[in-house]
């Protein structure tokens, strides 16, 4: 049995791996044109449609960034959080949180609702505070008790789904139609984000996106905040040792993502569906964590990530309608991006010999 | 309201539900006790079920049989605890991040392959033409067997691979160097065991037994729900392995408190209940939670557990 | 694979040319040869860092040499893994015990071997054998306890029964009596010279003269990797062996401070630690540094200092007793707190507890203060808003030139220094802002000969400016050198205090190995 070495290459610099990364980026897609190629498509047309649904077309490039933008959001979280190695998969279930604390706040004014100015922001802190607090519970559990992360946040995402699926059968279903919808009543017209393109859906909510990335850039890299969590990240014996309290930080790194994924949620409720619905649960948070690793974990790698993959999802879905291919194929070749990027990542940094 | 309901035939049926429930989170915690012992946290076992589940799924709806869905379901948890080893033991990466990966990778793939082979998509599906459970037996079994001894042979199954396990960490060669693998892999490396090698072998008999149990748990399914069959369980299995203080049958008989969890949702919407029904879901994630800040104190894990084993020097 | 038979005119094992280098530049074994000829004790002597544990990891197949070649027994071999040792009948004790707590000694002796019964595990005649094997060399050891509830002494026992169990032909021994109280090493010494009787070949690596002077047939010097002697016991006595061990002349003891009307700076009072498995390392240790003096703790490893210091910094909490900077109580307190009273820390373990090896020199120089002034910018003098780069590079430009660290630039990993440059690293950033108490543990560890120097000088240095240090240190010439008074701990207690007039090796040894207490002991 030949046994493989694998090391550390010793001198990656932070170029190389930018250059490698993007051009993963641009390769792959070709890959997927091969693959295609292989299922008997004509790859012409699936490069055109993949071109039209991304940024060819005003309304590919509009669904790209529609669909990016939560993504982006929640992604940045992630990165940051990912940074101090604490492991939030529990993104969905505090996007969803997000999105009910909007929702709550919605139902309140629903039948005088306050002018926009006040309506959108206000909803939009309730969703960061949601985030926020339904991140605090295993943020405790991890800073105070030692509890593994992941466990404590996957279980809270699989709570917040029974709460969705409870508030929109109950308290917060729309009991003004003719039968029983799982659904909120429709958000009044003063909470729906600015649109920012005309003829299309592209909201704010991209700006906002983008510029807390940049935001998120600063504080990682420029603030103590940021500091201090990368060097428990990196070394947290050495951070105690220190005098940095790992407990405030873990704290802070997890709620900081919470209250980013919350945003997300908010971001999304208000600017695509306008309502509680089930479909809120969409596995964002997941997707989230994947596009958070594409971009290297960081705040300006993650605009790019994010991007990518909302352009991606746009872009196959074009695809899919213009071969007529079966949604498999679509994911399957989405699958094959992702890992072959992070293939790429993971060669760029290390070796692999024969042993 | 209760009382109509606590009759002997229920309390019966009762436990065969709530075993049967259990049984697929009892193999994955069985399976994780051994990868754990050694030193390996495989947080991907929620994925490995899921490929378990879709395998043992697709081979008895197309193929009719079971044993052979089982088998997949095995093999492809071997494979996916292949894939684990490989991360966290030759690349020594952080086995947290690796076990996500695991985890997506099971995911995706078992989401793949259900819609690639029956062609839906969305989350909540009920479909026709379930696999056949296999029968109950009733073999030299003793009268009280209503219950309990009328499982089907995985659920048997469950209850000798405890006895195995058991013997095998306490009793055999294998397991002494699994448990020194896991406390003191230094002084298992200077006695020539070699700790890559027991590590590897230690997470693929835990994936694969995870497999199992999301085989089992694809066939045993009431009700099916095509990409979200799991919920969870593999990783309240990994919880239940800190739960039961790294002890096979603790870690065993304490799935079956989540079993019974899972089945308090479908037992109070029978009987009528003021709690919403949506809530009772809740109860295994928020028992789950519970139970770790309890023993959060107490726990002693193997010593050497979630640190990649590198030999000093050269 | 050759078939003769072994050539039992040969020498057990002989080692020649051996060089082994580590990575950072440090060359551990440079062209050794050693031999060991059957049935005898053979002695291997030098300094912390001689080489002389690296030599017998290379035997014992944990390390490969970049060049040399060994022989057992006259037959060429190579060793892997340890698991190659084993089989030529090579059985090694190291000096931290390679024990699994949780198992009984039998289950440890036979770990890695073939069971009778295949399969499963048999445990009954491996504890038969190891009770008879204990009683043949005076061992005794009870093989169903479990290693956790045994003393250190047993422990050692058990770790030459798992040798023996092998049937090892040849035992290395790797600071054995550093976990021993002087009666035991005395039944130890008979021990070995029972299994010499046996026909077993022994290396007994120390550091410790008189042990060499006791036992040993033979003895192997050592020193900086290279080999300088070897020399029947009968031919040497402790002075020529101290001289071969250190050739340059001990460095000048320097200029001892007469601080008795300084202030004091940190008081201990009958402080108590207990230790990651609840075990009390540190039992009612009391003393007083003051300011400008240097306070030495000797004692071998495990008896409590690692406690003392965490206990110091704020990275443990003592159970009782108090600690006090210049008068302010800290028992207890945090890392910040004691930092923000003016303490500097320089730990043993420099790239795990001192530095971040992924952040750059310049972001490990403010690992202490980036979250105030100047690092950081604040608003409103309470909120911290900004880090100040300028700032971050000039202190990093300073401490580069100050400090002599050489590294490829302000932002270079710290995980890319050398042992020396790194050190100076931790230290540009510790001394920097006068700090009023600096605790010290192992600061020469694993640096090269200016490094360690330097380092010296340093602290001299500092104490010179009016700072209480408190130097924690295995290498007793160094302690010795440096302090300006030595604290002798032992088994968690403070054993002695000696005075300049009274340091020696010896002296200082016997209160290290729990043989004398002094009354002027806390």
């Amino acid at each position: 049995m030949v046994w493989f070495k694998v090391t550390p290459r010793l001198e990656v610099s932070r170029r190389s791996i930018l250059i490698i990364t993007v051009l993963a980026y641009i390769v792959s897609p070709f890959v997927v044109l091969a693959v295609l190629a292989a299922a008997g498509r004509n790859p012409l047309v699936a490069l055109d449609a993949l071109y039209r649904g991304t940024i060819g077309t005003t309304a590919g490039f509009a669904e790209s960034i529609v669909q990016g933008t939560p993504l982006m959001l929640l992604a940045l979280g992630l990165a940051i959080a990912y940074r101090g190695k604490v492991w939030n998969i529990g993104a969905e279930g505090q996007q969803i949180f997000g999105a009910i604390m909007v929702t709550w706040f919605v139902l309140l004014f629903l039948k005088a609702p306050l002018p926009a100015y006040v309506m959108i922001p206000v909803a939009l802190l309730f969703s960061l505070l949601g985030g926020a607090l339904f991140a605090a519970i295993p943020a405790f559990m991890k800073s105070r008790l030692g509890i593994n992360e992941v466990i404590t946040t996957i279980m809270m995402t699989y709570v917040a789904v029974q709460a969705l699926n409870w508030l929109v059968r109950g308290p917060f279903q729309d009991k003004t139609i003719p039968g029983s919808y799982p659904e909120s009543p429709v958000f009044p017209p003063q909470t729906v984000l600015p649109i920012i393109v005309p003829n299309t859906s592209v909201t704010i909510g991209i700006i906002i996106s983008v510029v807390l990335c940049f935001i998120g850039y600063y504080i990682l890299f420029k603030t103590p905040l940021g500091y201090s969590i990368r060097a428990v990240g990196f070394n947290p014996s050495a951070a105690k040792t220190s005098g940095i309290s790992v407990v405030r930080v873990v704290n802070s790194a997890m709620i900081l993502s919470g209250a980013l994924a919350g945003l997300g949620g908010g971001v999304y409720i208000l600017g695509v569906t306008h309502s509680l619905l089930p479909e809120q649960a969409s596995g964002i948070g997941y997707t989230a964590v994947v596009v958070s690793l594409l971009g290297n974990l960081h705040p300006l790698g993650v605009i790019f990530s994010s991007l990518f993959f909302g352009g991606l999802m746009s872009g196959m879905s074009s695809v899919e309608r213009a071969l007529q291919i079966p949604r498999t194929l679509s994911l399957l070749s989405q699958g094959i991006i992702i890992v072959l990027i992070l293939i790429i990542q993971v060669l760029a940094r290390y070796e692999i010999k024969r042993a | 309201m209760m009382a109509m309901v606590l009759d002997a035939a229920s309390i019966s049926e009762l436990i065969a539900a709530i075993i049967s429930l259990s049984v697929p989170m009892a193999f994955a915690a069985l399976g994780e006790v051994i990868s754990e012992r050694a030193g390996v946290i495989n947080l991907g076992t929620e994925g490995v079920m899921l490929v378990g589940a879709i395998s043992a799924f697709y081979v008895s709806f197309f193929f009719g049989s079971n044993l052979v869905g089982v088998l997949l379901g095995a093999a492809g948890g071997a494979l996916l605890g292949l894939v684990m080893a490989f991360i966290s033991i030759s690349l020594k990466q952080d086995q947290i991040l690796s076990g996500l990966g695991i985890y997506f990778l099971g995911v995706g793939l078992s989401g793949f392959l259900y819609e690639a082979s029956f062609g839906q998509v969305g989350s909540t599906i009920r479909i026709t033409g379930l696999p056949q459970l296999p029968i109950p037996i009733l073999s030299q079994i003793p009268v009280i067997g209503d219950s309990i001894f009328s499982q089907d042979i995985m659920e048997y199954l469950a209850f000798v691979t405890l006895i195995l396990v058991i013997i095998v960490v306490g009793r055999t060669t294998f397991g002494l160097n699994i448990r020194a693998v896991g406390e003191n892999p230094s002084a298992a490396d200077t006695l020539g065991v070699s700790v890559t090698k027991i590590r590897y072998a230690a997470v693929i008999i835990g994936a694969t037994l995870a497999g199992i149990g999301g085989a089992y748990l694809a066939l045993s399914s009431h009700a099916f729900q095509a990409e979200n069959i799991t919920a969870g369980r593999g990783f309240i299995a990994v919880a239940m392995v800190y739960f039961g203080k790294w002890r096979p049958a603790r870690a065993f008989f304490g799935t079956f408190l989540f079993g019974a969890a899972y089945l308090l949702g479908a037992f109070f919407q029978v009987v009528g209940s003021i709690i919403p029904y949506y809530f009772l879901l809740m109860v295994p994630y928020v028992l789950t939670l519970v139970v770790l800040v309890g023993i959060a104190r107490g726990a002693r894990p193997p010593s050497a557990l979630g640190v990649p084993y590198k030999r000093e020097g050269g | 694979m050759s078939t003769d038979m072994p050539n039992r005119d040969a020498p057990a094992i002989a080692m020649q040319g051996i060089t082994k280098r580590f990575p950072g530049g440090v060359t551990a074994n440079d062209k050794v040869d050693f031999e060991l000829r059957t049935g005898e004790i053979h002695g291997l002597l030098g300094e912390n860092g001689a080489g002389k544990t690296t030599l017998m990891n290379i035997l014992y197949g944990l390390y490969q040499p970049e060049s040399g070649t060994i022989y057992v027994f006259g037959q060429p071999a190579t060793f892997r893994s340890p698991a190659d040792a084993i089989r030529l009948g090579i059985g090694m004790v190291h000096q931290h015990f390679k024990l699994v707590s949780d198992m009984t000694v039998a289950e440890n002796v036979v770990l890695g071997l073939k069971s009778p019964k295949g399969i499963l595990t048999d445990l009954a005649p491996a504890e038969t054998r190891i009770s008879m094997l204990a009683e043949q060399h005076g061992l005794q050891v009870d093989p169903r306890s479990q290693v956790w509830q045994l003393a250190v002494g047993q422990r050692q026992r058990v770790e030459i029964l798992k040798a023996l169990y092998r049937d090892a032909k040849i035992l290395i021994l790797d600071e054995p009596t550093s976990v021993l109280a002087p009666s035991e090493v005395k039944d130890f010494f008979n021990s070995l010279r029972g299994l010499r009787g046996s026909g077993i070949s022994i290396v007994l690596i120390t550091h410790k003269l008189d042990e060499v002077m006791d036992v040993t047939d033979r003895v192997t010097v050592l020193r900086k990797g290279r080999k300088v002697a070897t020399q029947p016991t009968s031919s040497v006595d402790q002075e020529k062996l101290a001289h071969m061990m250190i050739d340059e002349a001990i460095p000048p003891v320097t200029d001892k401070a007469k601080t008795a009307l300084q202030e004091v700076i940190l008081q201990v009072t009958k402080l108590r630690v207990f230790d990651d498995r609840g075990i009390e390392a540190l039992r009612g240790a009391s003393f007083e540094v003051r300011k400008g003096e240097i306070l030495g703790i000797a004692g071998v490893s495990g008896n409590g200092q690692r406690e003392l210091v965490e206990a110091l910094v704020g990275l443990r909490k003592p159970s009782s007793g108090s600690i006090a900077v210049v008068n302010t109580d800290i028992t207890g307190k945090t890392p910040r707190n004691v930092i923000d009273l003016g303490v500097a820390y320089v730990p043993e373990n420099r790239t795990e507890d001192a530095s971040i090896a992924d952040f750059g020199l310049d972001e490990n120089l403010i690992l202490k203060d980036f979250d105030r002034p100047p690092i950081c910018g604040m608003l409103a003098s309470r909120v911290p808003t900004f880090l100040n780069s300028k700032e971050i590079t000039g202190r990093a430009e300073r401490a580069i030139s100050q400090f002599g660290i050489r590294a490829t630039g302000v932002s270079a990993k710290a995980g890319s220094l050398s042992g020396g440059n790194l050190q100076r690293l931790v230290l540009a950033r510790e001394l920097s802002g006068s700090p009023k108490l600096i605790v010290v543990s192992q600061p020469t560890r694993g640096l090269d000969v200016a490094a360690t120097e330097y380092v010296r000088n340093l602290l001299i240095q500092q104490r010179n400016r009016g700072a209480a240090i408190l130097l924690v240190d295995e290498d007793l010439g160094e302690l010795i050198t440096l302090s300006d008074r030595i604290a002798v701990m032992y088994k968690g207690e403070i054993v002695g205090l000696l005075q300049p007039l009274q340091f020696s090796s010896e002296e200082i040894g016997l209160l290290m190995t729990g043989a004398r207490r002094l009354a002027s002991a806390a």
